[in-house]
């Protein structure tokens, strides 16, 4: 132990002494482990950390995996039917379902606030394992259709609204604008899958709603059940289901399993995570070469040091543990200053992403991510400091107390195999940034198919009691469009169910007349006032927009885009036919790129859409669309408008005081919203990429500096026999260049076989994307470039009757 | 003590093989003060390296205390030369970042000795060599005098049987260089065998026998005058 005190106690010294090599190192690990740390606090909070519910393990969801022709594995959806069969012939099961999260408004005390409603079926909580901290849960009576209205807050909320007052429970509150009866509250803390502020009872049927699978199941073991019973029972129950998947795929093997909750929940986003934390270690691996590279000089010019000891009776081991400790003691401080980083990172990173992006509550700097730092910490100091170990085996007592330690060519060509190693990860990691850049460049300069310059947009909730008569709906629509046409500086105003780059609503469309009648398909839908078309400026391409003629007692009529033609028709002129029996199409508009819901392809793309008349929707329709979407007001200006939210705000108030917006938007914050995940993989990815080309370039400055530092002499005595200082700054140069070089070849092999797996994340381009490449090689060659000739600049310097006189 | 036989050591070089000790045959006597001298590249510092066992290149016998070093793998070299070696190195090679008192205990703190007999073996030879008053001092506060000074302490800490100097005084004043002279004297009076390496005929002076070395091979002996060199490097 006094061994180990004194070890510890020389290597401050050492490390104190050496100022600037102590500080690059941990810059270096603090910068590189902090990455790590950050990357790895949301793997861990999405795949690693336990649900936070009572015995996570026997919670799950319902997988379906489709093979034989075409193959596909992904959470099932659930409809009305499913659920009834779910809930009443799987006795292994506790289930529930949900049927997501929306904005409304919700009228208490006096107050109207735009909340998240979080609609459950009656055993969601007990799914969870939560008990109300007051009240109870949803009866089965709440749950069935047309049951009572009851609600459900979260602590929070109740504490926001009703002051944390117990006798708030029984009363009346308005969502929707409907009454609903308050009968409990959630304790402090309780988070769900669905992270909403009240919850209400879903009264899931086969009608509406659960006419399509718009629901999400979760699942609780009851005791004594095993999985395996569950799964049999679900595919026994879900069987007539099964059926009709094969009759549209024949040949297709259909199977419902159950997989843990956590999965099914973080699903989406592993293949990203994972993609990151992979990246986080290439920058580790990165580091620890440059580490390695920094140590193994500092080692040789302290071989001298290292002769002396063995000279006295140090066993190689000895030796080498002083350098252990020293290397330890370096990674430790560096990762203590990584969890800073990482935690700064971290909130960088959780800033970057839009609200609920992640299906977690929190992503917390837990024990876990501690000891993953402090494992990787002493990680890093091994890698980094196997190579001067294994040096320090070899050192040859005879020369090596001789006066100077000079890096032999051995050791030079490890040093340039170290350099070539960071530059080749480099290359992967700012191939696989450029090429997710170039994908995101591609989406965001879409066509878009309007005009998206000048708009301001604001949303509103109308899940509300009170629009599901269409006359009521109707007047809203008019009054609020007529008072915003008149805010001075408003150009246009108009309101459409979604507008471009945002989800539309999807259904099915039947053609009606010519030879294709009888064809089925589905299309996106969107209903809009008579102004839409005109207010985004989308091209009309043949017959005509709407107009206030076409009314609830007119001709039903509708206007489809391009790939509705295209689609449907091939190509020809759609004005004059029929959809849905009596539904006559009037007009024919461009595309707009929507995000895509109705056969997902990329993230925004063109999708068949047909347009109605917002005053053609009837009440079977307006109870239901406006539950999963908030339409769109919608004003053009010509120019910025002073005070232009608050007047629309105005407008809306002014058609219905309790109608709060629940946001303003430019047409780049909808597009923004709908390439979250790819803005967010750039932003990683490429900071990963700057931070491996920053560390690959102080690698290559600190290679050629060491040259330098240790040919003086020899450059010196040349320069005095005729050499020039070019010469030798291109002899120098050379070393690092020749690494560069090589490490730049190995990493576009290495890019080969890496970027084939982000085929599925690129839009518009190939994997093997040669601009991109050829990008990558630039700005890595000029970097190497830089970083080779600029320490070379010293050799100027050197004076060579100096150095011939302190020879 | 000591008995080299046919002791060769050599290099391979792109001319050839380059022979730096040539059939050495020597005896060395417990607590004899040899000085090997010779014109530069005689081979005098390998000859004390091997002596040393800090090479191990070398072919022939060698026989420390009866034990064949030849037979023995390079652990157990290095514990023998461990036990009963000290090295004096004419640049001194102490360490930069350790103070008089650490580089004076750093033989000690390889082998197994108990923190506090260390502690007490390194304030003896501080008081021995009269240098307490510079134990928390680094060695670039210290005069190359001094310098050398705690390199024969840190050299005899652990009383070595044998205590190898290479040019010892070559980097000091001539006071100072007769101040370690004084001590090796010391030393050789209270047992310690010493062989020295030196181009200072005053210090050879201080020795009891003298080897001339010329060309890796030795030519004379002062405690062998039958020796017969080499005919091609006879005197």
């Amino acid at each position: 132990m006094s061994g180990l005190i004194q070890d510890v106690r020389y290597a401050l010294r050492q490390l104190r002494r050496d100022p600037g090599f102590s500080l690059t190192v941990v810059i270096t690990l603090a910068l590189s482990i902090g990455a790590n740390t950050a990357i790895f606090s949301v793997v861990n909070a999405l795949l690693l950390k336990s649900l936070p519910y009572t015995h996570p393990e026997r919670m799950g969801t319902i997988y379906l995996r489709v093979t034989g022709s075409g193959f596909s594995d992904e959470r099932a959806g659930i409809d009305g039917e499913k659920w009834e069969l779910l809930r009443d012939a799987v006795p292994a099961l506790i289930s529930a379902v949900s049927g997501g999260t929306s904005g409304v408004n919700l009228q208490a005390s006096s107050r109207v606030q735009y909340v998240q409603d979080g609609r459950i079926s009656a055993h969601y909580l007990d799914v969870l394992g939560l008990q109300p901290l007051l009240g109870r849960n949803f009866s089965e009576d709440e749950d069935r259709p047309h049951g009572p209205k009851a609600a459900i807050l979260s602590y929070g909320l109740w504490h926001s609204v009703f002051s944390a007052d117990r006798t708030a429970l029984g009363q009346p509150i308005l969502l929707r604008g409907e009454p609903y009866t308050l009968v409990g509250v959630l304790p402090q803390g309780a988070t769900t899958p669905l992270d909403a502020e009240v919850y209400t009872s879903l009264q899931p049927s086969r009608q509406g709603e659960g006419g399509g699978t718009n629901f999400a199941a979760i699942t609780r073991l009851r005791d004594g059940a095993t999985w395996q019973e569950a799964d049999a029972e679900i595919n026994r129950a879900w069987a007539l289901l099964a059926q009709r998947i094969k009759k549209d795929n024949p040949g297709a093997h259909v199977t419902y399993y159950s997989v843990p909750l956590q999965k099914g929940q973080t699903d989406a986003l592993r293949p990203q995570v994972l993609a990151l934390m992979l990246a986080a270690g290439f920058i580790l691996l990165i580091a620890c070469a440059n580490l390695a590279g920094l140590a193994l000089v500092r080692m040789l010019r302290r071989t001298p040091e290292v002769a002396t000891r063995l000279a006295l009776g140090a066993s190689s081991w000895q030796i080498q543990k002083q350098f252990w400790v020293e290397n330890l003691l370096l990674a430790l401080v560096g990762g203590g200053v990584a969890v800073g980083v990482g935690f700064l990172a971290l909130r960088g990173i959780l800033l970057l992403l839009p609200e609920h992006f992640l299906p977690v509550a929190s992503v917390p700097l837990d024990t876990r991510v501690m000891a993953f730092t402090l494992v990787i910490s002493v990680l890093t100091s091994v890698l980094f400091g196997m190579l001067p170990a294994l040096v320090t085996r070899r050192v040859d007592l005879r020369s090596s107390m001789a006066s100077r330690a000079v890096a032999g060519w051995g050791k030079m060509r490890l040093r340039q195999a170290l350099i070539a190693g960071e530059v080749s990860l480099t290359v992967v990691l700012l191939a696989a940034s450029g090429l997710l850049i170039r994908s995101l460049v591609h989406l965001e300069t879409l066509p878009p198919g309007f005009n998206p310059n000048g708009l301001m947009i604001a949303k509103a909730s109308l899940d509300d009691a009170r629009y599901h008569d269409p006359a009521a709906f109707r007047q809203l629509l008019n009054e609020s469009t007529a008072a915003m046409r008149q805010i001075p500086g408003v150009q246009n105003a108009a309101v459409g169910l979604s507008i471009p780059y945002e989800t539309a609503l999807n259904d099915g469309v039947t053609l009606s007349d010519g030879k294709e009648a009888g064809q089925e398909g589905g299309t996106d839908v969107v209903y809009v006032t008579p102004g839409y078309f005109d207010t985004l400026q989308m091209p009309l391409l043949a017959g005509r927009v709407f107009t206030d003629v076409d009314g609830p007692n007119t001709q039903h009529v509708a206007v489809v885009n391009q790939a509705f033609a295209r689609k449907f028709y091939g190509g020809t002129n759609p004005v004059g036919r029929y959809i849905n029996k009596d539904t006559l199409i009037v007009g024919e508009v461009a595309d707009v790129p929507l995000s895509s819901n109705l056969y997902p392809v990329a993230p925004l793309m063109s999708e068949q859409t047909t347009y109605i008349p917002a005053a053609q929707v009837n009440a079977g329709s307006l109870s239901l669309v406006h539950v999963w979407f908030q339409p769109d007001w919608v004003v053009r200006t010509a120019g910025p408008v002073e005070g232009l939210t608050v007047a629309m705000q105005r407008a809306l108030t002014g058609a219905d005081p309790k109608l709060p917006t629940s946001g303003f938007y430019r047409v780049n914050d909808l597009m923004a919203r709908t390439l979250a995940t790819q803005r967010i993989e750039v932003a990683l990815l490429g900071a990963m990429a700057t931070l491996a080309l920053l560390l690959s370039a102080v690698g290559i400055f600190a290679l050629v500096a060491n040259i330098v530092a240790e040919r003086t002499r020899e450059i010196g005595i040349r320069m005095a026999l005729g050499s020039t200082p070019g010469k030798a700054m291109v002899r120098i140069g050379r070393s690092a260049a020749g690494a560069s070089l090589l490490g730049v070849a190995l990493g576009l092999v290495l890019s080969a076989g890496a970027l084939r797996t982000m085929g599925s994340v690129l839009y518009g381009i190939g994997v093997y994307d040669v601009p991109t490449i050829c990008v990558v090689i630039s700005v890595l060659a000029s970097v190497a470039l830089i970083a080779s000739t600029v320490p070379t600049l010293r050799i100027a310097r050197i004076n060579p009757a100096q150095t011939l006189r302190d020879e | 003590m000591i008995q080299l036989k046919n002791l060769e050591r050599s290099y391979k070089s792109p001319a050839g093989q380059f022979w730096v000790l040539r059939r050495i045959n020597l005896e060395i006597r417990e607590g004899e003060f040899i000085t090997v001298m010779g014109p530069s590249g005689a081979g005098k510092s390998s000859l004390l390296n091997v002596l040393a066992l800090l090479d191990d290149g070398w072919e022939g016998e060698y026989w420390f205390r009866e034990q064949p070093v030849h037979a023995m793998k390079r652990k157990q070299r290095a514990e023998l030369a461990k036990r009963n070696t000290g090295m004096v190195f004419q640049s001194y090679h102490l360490l930069d970042d350790l103070t008089v008192r650490e580089n004076i205990d750093l033989p000690l703190s390889y082998k197994d000795i108990p923190a506090k007999q260390r502690q007490s073996l390194v304030a003896d030879t501080l008081d021995r060599f009269r240098i307490v008053a510079k134990k928390d001092l680094f060695p670039s506060q210290l005069s190359g005098g001094q310098q050398q000074l705690v390199g024969v302490a840190r050299a005899v800490i652990h009383k070595p049987v044998l205590l190898l100097a290479d040019e010892p005084t070559g980097n000091l004043h001539s006071s100072q260089a007769k101040q370690i002279m004084d001590l090796f004297r010391e030393l050789n009076q209270q047992g310690t065998t010493i062989v020295q390496v030196t181009h200072s005929e005053a210090n050879a002076a201080c020795g009891s026998r003298t080897i001339q070395l010329r060309d890796g091979w030795v030519v004379s002996d002062t405690a062998n005058p039958d020796l017969q060199p080499y005919e091609a490097v006879k005197p």
